[in-house]
């Protein structure tokens, strides 16, 4: 069975189109890249997957994991085991990273039933997952993202699925505003999650991360459609010819 | 004289000589100069540009009577909403000193801790000078009201370099029986030169069925280097309104640390009047409040810079819910030649529904060249980037929303210095917010 199926979705914002018939089929174990130029769709897709309001899908299906994902609010989503890696990821000043961390994962072993895990086992927890990443400490105690670098930021939206432990991750542009070293933690951070029951789609307009987190499929995203599909080639070749002959600047 | 149709003058009569302390003469002219200033000017009206925002009609037509000693109320034990922290603890119950439910303790040397009433009984003489050294009965009607019937306390004095290790924890309890009730409580706080203390204020009302108005004045006057950590802590019942005056009087090099986190009430009005009078002074008068149901949470604040080289911070978030209200006005004012200022104001706040209001009004007014001066406002919804985003981590939307509420006022709790009055702030807040959430 098919981790994500994505048959002919077309979604607007503020009455304009932008998926405009995306088809896309994830099974479990696989890595995919969806590549294309800005204003793609690309991010589009990512929040019209992970329920951001605002967007109105109006045709299509999706499939996660046998449920009808449209069927889902945004939490049961994640709840269910998709997890949306954010661009920006977001400041919420007055939270720790702790509190925010444990109330996601007790969120989610609350839906399937599981008993929350109390504040010192969640610690425990989150420590050992932290060390793994070479988080300190500090980061843990700070207020979720606030302060934080561009790489810190990456690294935090890394912990969070490795606690969290999703099904399917969705990375939107991970990639970018990185130096190299944060870049090569983030993609190791995603390579320790590989396994033959996950899958994991990468959203990029660089073909940067795909040296570091080789994908088993590379998709063109132009114009609200997937115009191309292939293997990794498919993103060398692109890196090296850029968007143009798929109608768009940049 | 006109008959005065006012709440708290009508019920009972205005009879000086039927006050505690009436025998000391000063105290009785006193008395009675400020009622007659408060008769003039009235209880305040919306006519007035300072209290544009509150309304205090509603208290108009309430029969208030007087706490008074012999309607003293006994209670057991304090109540459970009281703050349990190891402090030197003075109770007060509608204004009225509680010996019984106290437990001052031991103090260190050169400390004076207790009720005012007492202390002016033992020494008259000795506060005829202290006493509205720093109040403008004919600039203010509730200050004029307050001294009309000025009668009890917290009396605090700390000698010259002495520190306090533990806070000093002032309890105000409001408790109405069948009779709506008004109290006048005057505290008189000094600290002398190189001296340090905490101040933990909890005003917790015991009963909500009849309506309540407290009128307290604070005067705190901070000498040479002096350190004061004042935490107020408003859980008032739903029918209780309050309005409290706190002059400050800062001198050189004194640092004064303020934060009010108001949970409860109904019309509550916190006015801070700081004259800065010594250079390199550190004022704080920071806060938070969460006003839902119909209640409305007042911040008026003044801080006078007199003279150069002085720093003041004022930063208030707020939480309007319901058909809660929020004001907030402060004004840095910069006196002539007081250069190197720096003054600061900031308040933010969030707004969850459409029936809640707030007034934003800051202020500055500078007559001197090299300062550095800002005041910020702002008002919204929640953001909604931050719900997506921890709905994207599998919470609720009901949670995710409580959440950003109350991370909105922690931030602000974190202003205050007190490492263990900020964690007692911090559980306050989760308790309340708890309960809605």
């Amino acid at each position: 069975m098919s981790l994500l199926e994505i048959k002919d979705l077309h979604a607007t914002i503020h009455g304009k189109e932008i998926l405009k018939g995306v088809n896309l089929t994830i099974r479990p174990g696989e890595v995919h890249a969806i590549m294309g130029p800005n204003g793609a769709g690309k991010s589009t897709l990512s929040y019209v997957l992970s329920g951001r309001e605002g967007y109105e899908v109006t045709g299509g299906s999706v499939t996660f994991d046998g449920k009808d994902l449209f069927e889902l609010e945004a939490n049961e989503r994640a709840c269910e085991g998709l997890f949306l890696a954010f661009q920006y990821p977001v400041e919420i000043p007055g939270i720790t990273n702790t509190t925010f961390l444990k109330h996601a994962l007790n969120a989610k072993r609350k839906y399937h039933g599981e008993a929350e895990l109390d504040g010192l086992e969640f610690v425990k927890l989150m420590r050992s997952k932290s060390k793994e990443l070479g988080m300190p400490d500090d980061m843990l105690k700070r207020p979720v993202n606030v302060g934080f670098s561009g790489g810190e930021k990456k690294r935090n939206e890394t912990l969070q699925m490795a606690l969290l432990e999703p099904k399917l991750a969705l990375l939107d542009e991970t990639d970018s505003g990185l130096d190299i070293d944060a870049l090569r933690v983030v993609a190791e951070g995603v390579n320790r999650l590989r396994s033959p029951e996950r899958g994991v789609l990468c959203i990029t307009h660089y073909q940067r991360l795909l040296d570091y987190l080789v994908p088993d499929f590379v998709h063109v995203l132009a114009e609200g459609k997937i115009v191309k599909s292939g293997d990794k080639n498919l993103a060398l070749e692109l890196e090296k010819t850029g968007y143009a002959e798929f109608g768009s600047a940049a | 004289m006109s008959e005065v149709i006012d709440p708290f003058l009508r019920g009972f009569g205005y009879s000086p000589v039927d006050l505690p302390l009436a025998q000391v003469e000063w105290m009785t002219n006193r008395r009675i100069e400020a009622k007659n200033a408060y008769e003039r000017l009235g209880l305040p009206t919306n006519r007035l540009e300072d209290w544009k925002f509150t309304n205090l009609k509603k208290l108009r037509n309430v029969d208030f009577s007087l706490a008074t000693k012999d309607f003293s109320i006994s209670m057991a034990a304090l109540p459970k909403a009281v703050p349990n922290i190891d402090a030197h603890r003075i109770v007060f119950v509608n204004g009225i000193f509680d010996a019984e439910l106290s437990a001052i303790g031991e103090l260190p040397n050169g400390v004076k801790l207790g009720s005012l009433a007492e202390a002016i009984e033992a020494d008259p003489d000795s506060f005829e000078n202290v006493l509205n050294a720093s109040v403008d009965i004919d600039a203010s009607a509730l200050a004029a009201l307050n001294t009309a019937y000025l009668a009890d306390g917290l009396y605090l004095e700390l000698d010259r370099a002495v520190m306090m290790e533990k806070p000093i924890h002032l309890v105000s309890l409001t408790y109405t029986g069948d009779e709506a009730v008004s109290f006048h409580p005057r505290h008189s706080i000094r600290l002398g030169d190189g001296a340090a203390a905490t101040i933990l204020e909890s005003h917790v009302g015991v009963s909500g069925e009849m309506q309540s108005f407290g009128n307290a004045v604070s005067e705190i006057q901070l000498g040479r280097d002096a350190n004061l950590g004042h935490y107020i802590l408003q859980k008032e019942a739903d029918h209780s309104s309050a309005y409290g005056l706190t002059t400050i009087k800062a001198d050189k090099g004194s640092v004064y640390d303020g934060f009010t986190l108001n949970l409860g009430g109904e019309i509550i009005r916190n006015e801070t009047l700081c004259d800065i009078d010594g250079e390199h002074a550190d004022i704080r008068i920071n806060g938070a409040y969460h006003a839902d149901v119909k209640r409305h949470h007042d911040t008026t604040i003044r801080v006078n810079h007199n003279v150069p080289n002085s720093k003041s911070l004022a930063v208030f978030k707020g939480v309007l819910g319901d058909q809660g209200r929020g004001v907030f006005q402060a004004k840095t004012y910069v006196e002539r030649g007081a250069d190197g200022t720096d003054g600061q104001q900031l308040h933010k706040a969030l707004l969850l529904s459409d029936k809640a209001e707030i007034n934003a009004k800051p202020e500055l007014e500078i007559y001197a060249d090299d300062v550095k001066c800002a005041h910020g406002s702002t008002s919204g919804a929640l953001d909604q980037m931050q719900l997506f985003y921890l709905e994207s981590r599998g919470i609720d939307e009901e949670r995710a929303r409580a959440l950003l509420v109350q991370a909105f006022l922690h931030e602000a709790v974190d202003h205050i210095r007190h490492s263990e009055i900020c964690e007692l702030f911090h559980a306050e807040l989760e308790d309340k917010l708890g309960e809605s959430a």
